[in-house]
């Protein structure tokens, strides 16, 4: 683990591949031991989208962010990134509890100036980004506070703006919104669309709330059965248009049983 | 504050606790359950305090005593706590001298003296170098286990920016192996003081220190003497331990309540 972590190879992509993507699994599997979760499986992620990954608990949806983002490596096939994503730093990988994704020794504005300055921004687009970024996810008068003195969402607002400061080309985020309360939810959600629509980031949403895929993403896969396969794969604008497409993802989702 | 809070609650259990002993041992002296010439009373024991303060220097030993353990903490934190996370750090290089270091964990630090009175010769050097050295070995190994402790998601965010070793280690490691570290170095006080008080009744480094005192005052039936720079040295323990304390809940005042990130 510690390993992968550290080798997470970034390979060039060949021509042939649509032009558009900004990560791409090819006929991947991974597996537990015994358990195999995925067997040739295959996914493309198109730049500046939003994706929502949509499955029960236990579906193995952790484990394919996790892919996407190079944190685990799968045993065979190849997992591709965009030739325009340089740094380390481009995919961004953001988990369900929000003190992983933030330093809790520093306060909340240095929690956003540090990874900024260690990108090597100057100080003065650093300040600017900073007042921004607090501005955007309403944690202006948190600025001062240590993350432990935080409230659960707070503190998710603190985590999203920290780890989206640097304007990463993909974001994954796993679960991010599930702790949080309808009001608070539907703020930050918009938060982070708008950062998404104005720069240009790509976001994979992992999540089993299908309120939340429908608010952020324009895309809904939804996986299921063992080996792990995408049961649907939809547009979002397309299910206003066609009722059948909402209900058979409804029912899917039911039949998966997170509804 | 909440560590204020608890501070004073220890600190009047620990007032409490103390009168209670006091109280019992003074009827145990007015009643002669044990000979006045082997137990004196508290107030016999209180009141040669003032003599040995004038007359013997009393004080000049507490400092220089004291002096030593705060010595021993420092050279053995200098060296442990970057050393430890360097360990914490690089997995292969602690699975490389684990055996090592278990071994000299085993071996008492008593008897490496003799040792390192050859080494370092009759002195100063020898005493801090003697206390520091259990010590170290102990917030080494504290560190080195806050590391390997460190939340994973914050290692790989930490990665994403590319992180030089020295960052890694100082900005990111040292926090994550911080509240190890202090746990470490109160159990460290312990021991430097226990080794100090006992280095100075064999060695009596320039015939000055705590042990040393009690070791003449024993010899020479001065018993009242004897248990006054007894409680004194626990005194210095108690002082040690609560300073270090305060310390310890002011460097980690951004810790959560309950310590519930590390998984």
């Amino acid at each position: 683990m510690q390993e992968s972590l550290l080798t997470s190879h970034v390979k060039q992509m060949p021509d042939r591949i649509n032009n558009d993507f900004a990560v791409s699994l090819s006929d991947v599997t991974f597996s537990y031991s015994q358990d195999i979760l995925y067997e040739e499986f295959s996914l493309t992620i198109e730049q500046s989208g939003s994706v929502a990954v949509l499955g029960a608990s236990g579906s193995g949806k952790s484990t394919l962010g996790k892919m996407l983002a190079g944190i685990v490596e799968p045993r065979v096939g190849l997992r591709q990134v965009h030739g325009s994503f340089t740094h380390r730093a481009d995919v961004v990988y953001i988990d369900q509890s929000p003190i992983n994704g933030i330093l809790p020794w520093q306060r909340v504005r240095r929690n956003l100036e540090y990874p900024l300055q260690r990108l090597g921004w100057p100080w003065s687009r650093v300040a600017v980004r900073v007042d921004e970024l607090l501005s955007r996810f309403r944690i202006a008068h948190l600025a001062d506070a240590y993350p432990a003195r935080l409230s659960g969402g707070e503190l998710q607002r603190v985590s999203l703006a920290r780890n989206l400061s640097w304007s990463p080309k993909l974001a994954i985020l796993d679960e991010t919104f599930s702790s949080l309360d309808i009001k608070v939810r539907a703020e930050v959600i918009d938060a982070v669309k708008k950062l998404s629509a104005e720069e240009g980031m790509s976001v994979v949403l992992i999540t089993h709330n299908l309120a939340d895929a429908f608010a952020l993403s324009t895309r809904c896969i939804v996986l299921g059965g063992r080996p792990i396969q995408v049961l649907r794969d939809l547009q979002t604008h397309d299910l206003s248009r066609r009722e059948d497409n909402l209900e058979s993802l409804l029912a899917d989702a039911i039949h998966q049983g997170f509804l | 504050m909440l560590y204020i809070k608890a501070f004073s609650k220890r600190a009047t259990l620990l007032l409490s606790v103390s009168l209670v002993i006091l109280f019992g041992w003074q009827l145990m002296s007015s009643f002669q359950v044990i000979s006045a010439a082997i137990l004196p009373s508290p107030l016999g024991v209180a009141s040669s305090l003032p003599v040995m303060v004038l007359e013997d220097g009393f004080l000049v030993d507490v400092v220089r005593t004291t002096a030593r353990v705060l010595a021993a903490l420092v050279l053995a934190s200098t060296i442990g706590v970057p050393l430890g996370l360097l360990l914490g750090y690089k997995k292969n290089l602690y699975l490389f001298l684990e055996g090592p270091l278990h071994a000299l964990r085993s071996v008492p630090a008593t008897a490496l003296f003799p040792l390192l009175l050859i080494v370092l010769g009759v002195g100063e050097a020898s005493v801090v170098a003697m206390a520091a050295y259990p010590s170290l070995l102990i917030i080494l190994v504290n560190s080195a286990t806050g590391c390997a402790l460190a939340n994973k998601n914050r290692i790989y965010l930490a990665r994403l920016l590319n992180l030089g070793h020295i960052r890694m280690i100082k900005d990111i490691l040292f926090y994550e192996a911080l509240p190890n570290v202090l746990d470490g170095l109160r159990t460290a006080v312990s021991y430097s003081l226990a080794l100090v008080v006992a280095v100075e009744m064999f060695v009596g480094v320039d015939e000055i220190g705590l042990g040393r005192k009690i070791y003449n005052y024993q010899s020479t039936y001065r018993i009242p003497e004897t248990y006054a720079s007894i409680v004194v040295a626990g005194a210095i323990g108690i002082v040690l331990n609560l300073a270090l304390t305060v310390i310890q809940n002011r460097l980690l005042a951004w810790l959560p309540y309950e310590d519930s990130e590390k998984e």
